[in-house]
């Protein structure tokens, strides 16, 4: 774009500057603006669970840290935390890397099939497949009635394995849609070059694919791990039992059971959401160090029109084999949740009925309509506030830049505790009280998606030529209406993908909102957890179903509003 | 594809919405005011905040008939007794909440003595309708509101397949056979079973003289107990899908799996803990009247029906235990010193890690 003849930019480019001048002072209050929200609903929540956790009865003390590094309940429950994130963290990305394997690399059939079950997981509640574990292969599920029947044997569900194995399930597709991705951007004329100088399949694999998937995959484990070590739904329902270290527990629950169980002790909760935060926040630095490092060791990143040459048979059918099981079993969770809802009693009586139905349709009304409602708005609030700070970082350039840039990336290194933890000690007294209204779930929704709103947007507008913006400046067009009129339409899409994501994880989250709701703003993820711990699977079953529905039903009217169909996951 | 499937849910969803519906009873029939309790007109209508453990389902049909009575809508949320207490805390200063229901009167006795208070002392003006044994007449604020007991129970189906006997006792508990069979709550966690615990203490304190005893007691249990769940809740729900064959837990919760149809039984050992829980009207209440009213009305038989339901003993003597729970009568209901136990809760629980060495923490 630097074609533009010389002697006809020079008085543009006064006027351009004028026009930078002239907007200055508004600059200036905008950035103001917003950094003192950002710090009032990011840096001051966080800050206060950090004192929390510094101050033991109201008075500074290093106890919690002291009778953490002492317990070794405590202990214990760090170490169960980090071996089973690994553990799920690698089975994820093997079966995420033989999914996109699969649909990039071979002639398999059913890959749309494959597909769809791979976004399944994405939209659904983390601790759906947990719940739907123990229909499925609990005591009295199908798995062992048919097991126990042949082999007069039980295959106990709740434990590390269980955790594990639903972990695997529910974040695989995050690595498999990364793959995917990645998969597709890389030549195969590299992997062919390679066979044909005779290597076999493997030896390709493992010295060409596999390399240059490296940054992807690499991507996939940090984000993956950091859900991982977050995770509350499924150790908290699989989890209660039978951990690698028996005596312990793991790091999510405690922080919820300190703070809401019997002894509501918000010291030593915070203490363990701030462990808990130490690896989250460090892997998210190293994973900003090494994104930045990547740029160099990136071999290739065009994509390309030729089609993979086919692999070998045996690699062919087997990654289908894995697939189709994988497929089948992720099918049977659905349908189970979906039968567990109209079943009398799961595991006793099978007979079908809609008293579940009409019990969530006169209890759980409210909290249905809140859910939709504050996902609905938090989503809005987060896409358009992360399209309009992408916009000022890639736009502007001010003194800070990195700091302010760091302060909006923050949210996403948090654990969904901390910031709910944050939210709920912050606002509950003092100058600003929020607690018990629905604008501290909002805050909570749109400031924990901002992040992924901001990160799309901003790579949406990288590929957006600023000339464009310039050419409509230089018509006379002051900032806001640039904004409005040229950056905004072009980043449609982004938007439109962003208000998904950010839809589906505000309904699905229970981690933060568990410490913000109230009996005026209920929401349906905390009845389905209520619903579960007070064993009442069939309402538990029932509102996951209907939730699953109202899902897809909202992603449908996006997929058709935006016309972006399956593009939408691709963020 | 996608749009296919999804226009599919809905319809199913739409046609499973409209049987519901369809076959929801068509009005709610006009509840009888009892005698007692008086509704005064510039009370009616208006809404209470209740913070209760109560399952949202039991809240809301205890909430029904009120609203129909007084037009007083009741709004709650699920949460814990420690959350309760702390939420009270950080809302002394503008208090959100109306009522706390079912909580321990020794918790009570400490929010009491809180500064500032965070409930304040009051006796329902239906006290005389219920059983003298629940009245507390020395007691300004400690009115028994329903009661269940300390139960055992197990899994019939579980327990027959791997042979074992049905404990009937107590000491029952102790046999080599149910190592590893038990399953209960953790004191520290669950409030459930530091009843357990000091009812346990308690016990031996009254039968032999010796506090001791009881320990010796809890020291052999713990050799038999698989886990110690960090929710009170979890045993029975644990049970019921047979994961455990035998727990140890309030008799409501085992009542109403029961109901449900899964095949768990409760013994009623004896002696047996049977205090019951009781509410507050929280301090500074917005709707302090209101939730006055939603005491008196607690006590009568519209509300104590619908805790029957629920596997509630009923504090009314015209009001039968729930079927298939022995009648107080037929047991020996121990003498049990809730202010003490509420005093001496940290000793306790820190005495229990140190003799049973699970490793959870204690506050």
């Amino acid at each position: 774009m630097a074609t533009i003849p010389s002697e006809l930019s020079t008085p543009t480019a006064f006027t351009r500057r004028l026009n930078r001048v002239k907007e200055q002072p508004f600059r200036i209050v905008t950035l103001l603006a917003l950094l003192v929200i950002l710090m009032i609903f990011i840096v001051y929540p966080v800050s206060q669970v950090l004192l929390r956790s510094f101050q033991v009865d109201g008075i500074w003390s290093l106890g919690n840290y002291e009778r953490f590094f002492n317990s070794l309940f405590y202990q214990y429950t760090l170490y169960n935390t980090l071996v089973i994130s690994t553990l799920a963290t690698v089975g994820a990305l093997l079966l995420g890397l033989i999914f996109a394997f699969g649909v990039t690399r071979t002639s398999m059939p059913g890959k749309n099939i494959f597909l769809l079950v791979s976004i399944l997981p994405l939209i659904t509640p983390p601790f759906f497949s947990a719940f739907a574990f123990i229909l499925l292969l609990g005591r009295n599920g199908i798995f062992n009635q048919v097991l126990f029947s042949l082999f007069e044997t039980r295959w106990v569900i709740y434990g590390w394995h269980g955790v594990t194995l639903a972990q695997i399930f529910t974040l695989f597709p995050i690595a498999f849609l990364n793959l995917t991705a990645a998969l597709s951007s890389i030549d195969p004329r590299l992997e062919e070059a390679a066979e044909d100088m005779g290597a076999s399949f493997l030896y390709t694999f493992r010295r060409v694919t596999l390399p240059l998937l490296t940054p992807a995959l690499f991507s996939s484990a940090i984000l993956i791990f950091m859900l991982n070590l977050s995770a509350f739904g499924i150790p908290a329902i699989l989890g209660s039992t039978n951990l690698i270290w028996r005596e312990g527990s793991m790091l999510a629950p405690e922080v919820i059971l300190e703070i809401l169980g019997m002894n509501s002790n918000w010291g030593m909760g915070s203490t363990l959401a701030v462990i808990m935060l130490v690896p989250s926040f460090a892997l998210f630095l190293f994973q900003g160090w090494y994104v930045r490092r990547r740029s160099y060791i990136t071999v290739t990143g065009m994509p390309t029109t030729f089609a993979p040459r086919p692999s070998p048979a045996y690699i062919k059918w087997g990654v289908f084999t894995i697939c189709s099981l994988t497929t089948f079993f992720v099918l049977s969770l659905y349908l189970v949740i979906f039968a567990g809802a109209v079943t009398e009693t799961w595991g006793v009586n099978y007979n079908l009925t809609t008293r579940h139905l009409e019990l969530m349709l006169r209890i759980n009304q409210q909290s249905i309509i809140n859910s939709l409602l504050l996902s609905l708005v938090g989503a809005a609030v987060a896409s358009l506030l992360g399209v309009f700070i992408a916009y000022i970082l890639t736009r502007w350039n001010f003194l800070g830049k990195s700091t302010f840039n760091f302060i909006v990336m923050l949210p996403y290194a948090l654990p969904g505790v901390v910031m709910g933890l944050g939210l709920a000690a912050g606002f509950n007294s003092g100058l600003l009280i929020l607690s018990g209204t629905a604008m501290i779930i909002l805050i909570d929704f749109a400031v924990r998606r901002m992040p992924f709103g901001v990160e799309s947007s901003k790579s949406a507008l990288a590929q957006v030529d600023s000339t464009l913006e310039q050419a409509a400046a230089d018509l006379g067009a002051n900032w806001p209406r640039v904004f409005q009129r040229i950056t905004l339409p072009l980043l449609r899409p982004t938007f439109f993908a962003t208000l998904t994501f950010c839809f589906i994880r505000s309904m699905t989250d229970i981690t933060s909102v568990i410490f913000l709701v109230s009996p005026r703003w209920r929401l349906m993820s905390i009845d389905i957890y209520n619903s579960v711990s007070a064993g009442r699977l069939g309402v538990a079953a029932a509102l996951s179903a209907l939730m699953i529905i109202i899902i897809i039903a909202v992603l449908a009217v996006i997929w058709r509003v935006s016309g972006l169909g399956y593009r939408l996951f691709r963020l | 594809m996608i749009k296919r499937v999804a226009t599919l849910f809905v319809s199913l969803f739409v046609v499973l919405h409209l049987t519901a519906v369809a076959q929801q009873p068509a009005t709610t029939p006009e509840p009888e005011a009892p005698s007692a309790f008086v509704v005064p007109d510039e009370l009616r209508g208006g809404e209470i905040i209740v913070y209760s453990p109560f399952p949202d389902e039991q809240m809301f049909d205890l909430a029904e008939p009120f609203t129909a009575l007084t037009g007083i809508q009741v709004r709650n949320i699920v949460i814990s007794t420690g959350e309760t207490f702390s939420r009270l805390q950080a809302e002394a200063a503008n208090p959100q909440a109306d009522f706390w229901l079912s909580v321990r009167a020794s918790i009570i006795q400490d929010a009491l003595n809180n500064e500032p208070p965070l409930v304040i002392e009051y006796k329902p003006t239906t006290l005389s309708e219920i059983a003298e044994i629940y009245q507390y007449p020395d007691s300004s604020f400690f009115t028994g509101v329903g009661m269940y007991p300390l139960v055992i129970f197990y899994n019939e189906v579980a327990l027959q397949e791997e042979g074992l006997d049905v404990p009937e006792t107590w000491e029952d508990l102790l046999d080599p056979q149910y190592k590893d069979k038990i399953v209960m709550p953790h004191p520290s966690t669950s409030g459930t079973s530091y009843s357990a615990m000091t009812f346990f203490l308690q016990w031996f304190e009254n039968e032999t003289g010796d506090v001791e005893n009881g320990w010796e007691y809890i020291r052999a249990l713990a050799q038999n107990v698989a886990q110690f769940t960090r929710s009170g809740r979890a045993p029975q729900n644990l049970v019921a899908q047979g994961e455990y064959p035998i727990g140890i837990g309030f008799f409501d919760a085992v009542y109403y799996l029961g109901v449900d149809g899964f095949p768990i039984v409760s013994v009623f050992p004896s002696p047996i803990f049977a205090d019951p829980y009781t509410a507050a009207v929280v301090a500074g209440a917005p709707n302090e009247a209101r939730a006055k009213l939603f005491f008196d009305y607690l006590l009568t038989q519209e509300a104590q029906e619908v805790l029957l339901k629920y596997g509630n003993y009923s504090v009314r003597e015209d009001i039968a235990p729930p079927d298939g729970a022995v009648p107080l009568s037929e047991l020996v209901v121990l003498d049990y010193d809730w202010q003490r136990w509420g005093e001496e809760r940290t000793a306790v629980l820190d005495r229990f890690i140190e003799e049973t060495q699970v490793q959870v923490p204690a506050q």
